[in-house]
């Protein structure tokens, strides 16, 4: 209350509530919004308000682009508007254009200002909300060129089978987080893999390695490692006929192409002589069907992407797989890239499934309340409200859509949108190699989800099953 | 970031719900004022 005595208007507007009022909060409400309505609104001159509600928010939005697009703004701020609303726009752009040539100094044109003045005030308001709006879907137009790609990109969303010029745009896209700084590297300090493992499995990384890759303690072959000696074996002394049953095994993909092989009629010495090769396939096929692959960042899901399926990447991945790995990365980018869209076609939803449409909420919240937002006010003013009425509330909201969307949150809602991306990507991709592993859940036994195969009994019934005790051969 | 968006609007809702008050204030109180001001 002190503060009062020391602004003379301050002490007016408490000088005019009535004695009635006894609360002090009800009192500071009051006086916030005659000073609201006195002096930001009907105090306040045409031209101040669109300084001060709309050029220093387009100043700022403008600052993330590249000048090139300053020539083609008049044509995108004409959407939205009425054709009465077109030529105060124009206005307020034109004005916005000389405040930035002549650095603010705008003495040779106050004439024009103050025609500009005596405009009706709620018409100015209700352009700046609209130039607002359309400001802000500039500010998610983060690199240029970009909505262009991925407006092509979007109506294809379902399709099975991605093109290659597809392809090459997400490569091109994760590049371009990548090269931002944006990549996100997921840290696992908090989600141990070997308190997971151990969870999972009951037993530990170690035990695990013992029992299926190599007891080095004792120097005794893992049950994966002894199958892969054995396959590899009997591929150098089957014949292509033979081998035909064994090429179709889901969990040794690329057994057969392994290199460097050296021949040996006897097992024993063909193991010891092989035992490198063997080792690193075992070790794989451990990592890829019990402890599993994580990518922990772009760079690395990129770099896979990137050599295509003519060479084997570092998980051997197959072309299903790879599909796979677009499709989710389809999935994330579309529900994202929808954000832009939305601000603009209520339609757009529609063709979208629900697990889309959740994301897209989850990613864009700021921009889907102020759009709310946006869409109330402009209904408010085709009431049947009076004009003050109008004039305040549209000016509430205004401060709120611009509080909600303002020019560094934008900037940190990019910089999130992007990680976001990010690690729904990855989240997504690690999916689909966790889906190689063992899954308690549809199997019961790690033997049988590792080695099960059809078997023909002897009365050539076929069944499914697997020998638990590998014969010794040699 | 929503938390301070929120705290706002419910200060925003607070203002439109006393506006009709406030304003039977402005118009009979500071308006005349304004008009005076402005003639001046």
């Amino acid at each position: 209350m002190k503060k009062n005595k020391v602004d003379p208007l301050l002490s007016f507007y408490y000088d005019c509530l009535p004695k009635n009022i006894k609360t002090k909060k009800e009192k500071e409400l009051l006086v916030e919004i005659l000073q609201t309505l006195t002096e930001k609104i009907y105090l306040k001159p045409n031209y101040e308000l669109v300084k001060e509600l709309f050029f220093e928010y387009l100043e700022k939005v403008l600052g993330y682009f590249e000048p090139p697009l300053r020539i083609s703004l008049w044509d995108y701020f004409q959407k939205n508007l009425k054709n009465e609303e077109k030529i105060i726009a124009g206005k307020i752009l034109y004005f916005y254009e000389l405040n930035y040539l002549y650095h603010g100094d705008l003495s040779k044109h106050q004439k024009e200002i103050e025609q500009f003045n005596k405009l009706d005030k709620l018409l100015v308001l209700t352009i700046i909300l609209k130039l607002i709006y359309q400001t802000t879907t500039l500010g998610l137009k983060f690199v240029k060129g970009d909505i262009k790609d991925y407006l092509s990109l979007i109506p294809k969303i379902t399709e099975r089978n991605f093109k290659k010029d597809k392809k090459k745009w997400v490569l091109q896209f994760l590049k371009r987080i990548i090269d931002l700084n944006y990549d996100i590297n997921l840290d696992f300090n908090e989600n141990n893999p070997e308190e997971y493992i151990k969870e999972k499995y009951g037993k530990s990384l170690g035990e695990l390695k013992k029992e299926y890759l190599f007891d080095e303690e004792n120097n005794k072959p893992g049950k994966i490692f002894e199958r892969i000696s054995w396959l590899l074996y009997k591929k150098t002394i089957l014949s292509e006929k033979q081998l035909k049953s064994y090429k179709k095994h889901k969990s040794y993909p690329n057994i057969f192409e392994y290199k460097d092989i050296e021949l040996c009629n006897q097992y024993h010495s063909f193991v010891e002589k092989n035992s490198t090769p063997i080792y690193e396939l075992s070790e794989f096929i451990f990592r890829k069907r019990i402890a599993g692959f994580t990518i922990l960042n772009l760079k690395e899901l990129y770099e896979i992407l990137k050599e295509d399926k003519k060479e084997y990447d570092d998980l051997k991945l197959t072309k299903i797989k790879r599909n796979l790995f677009y499709k989710a990365i389809f999935m994330v980018l579309s529900s994202s890239f929808m954000r832009l869209a939305i601000l603009k076609d209520k339609r757009f939803f529609k063709k979208y499934p629900p697990q889309i449409k959740k994301l897209f909420h989850e990613f864009n919240r700021e921009i889907i309340i102020a759009k709310k937002f946006y869409e109330n006010t402009i209904q408010f003013l085709d009431k049947n409200e009076f004009y003050e009425k109008k004039l305040f509330f549209v000016y509430e909201n205004l401060k709120i859509i611009l509080a909600l969307l303002d020019t560094d949150l934008l900037r940190m809602i990019n910089y999130f949108w992007f990680r976001n991306i990010g690690y729904s990507i990855l989240f997504l991709v690690n999916k689909v190699l966790e889906k190689e592993t063992f899954n308690s859940q549809k199997s019961n036994n790690l033997d049988y989800f590792l080695f099960g195969t059809r078997i023909k009994t002897k009365k050539g019934k076929i069944i499914k099953g697997y020998v638990q005790k590998i014969s010794t051969i040699g | 970031m929503l938390k301070i968006f929120e705290l706002e609007l419910a200060k925003s809702r607070r203002r439109k719900r006393f506006f009709n008050k406030a304003f039977k204030i402005f118009k009979e109180k500071i308006e005349p004022s304004i008009t005076y001001f402005e003639k001046k």
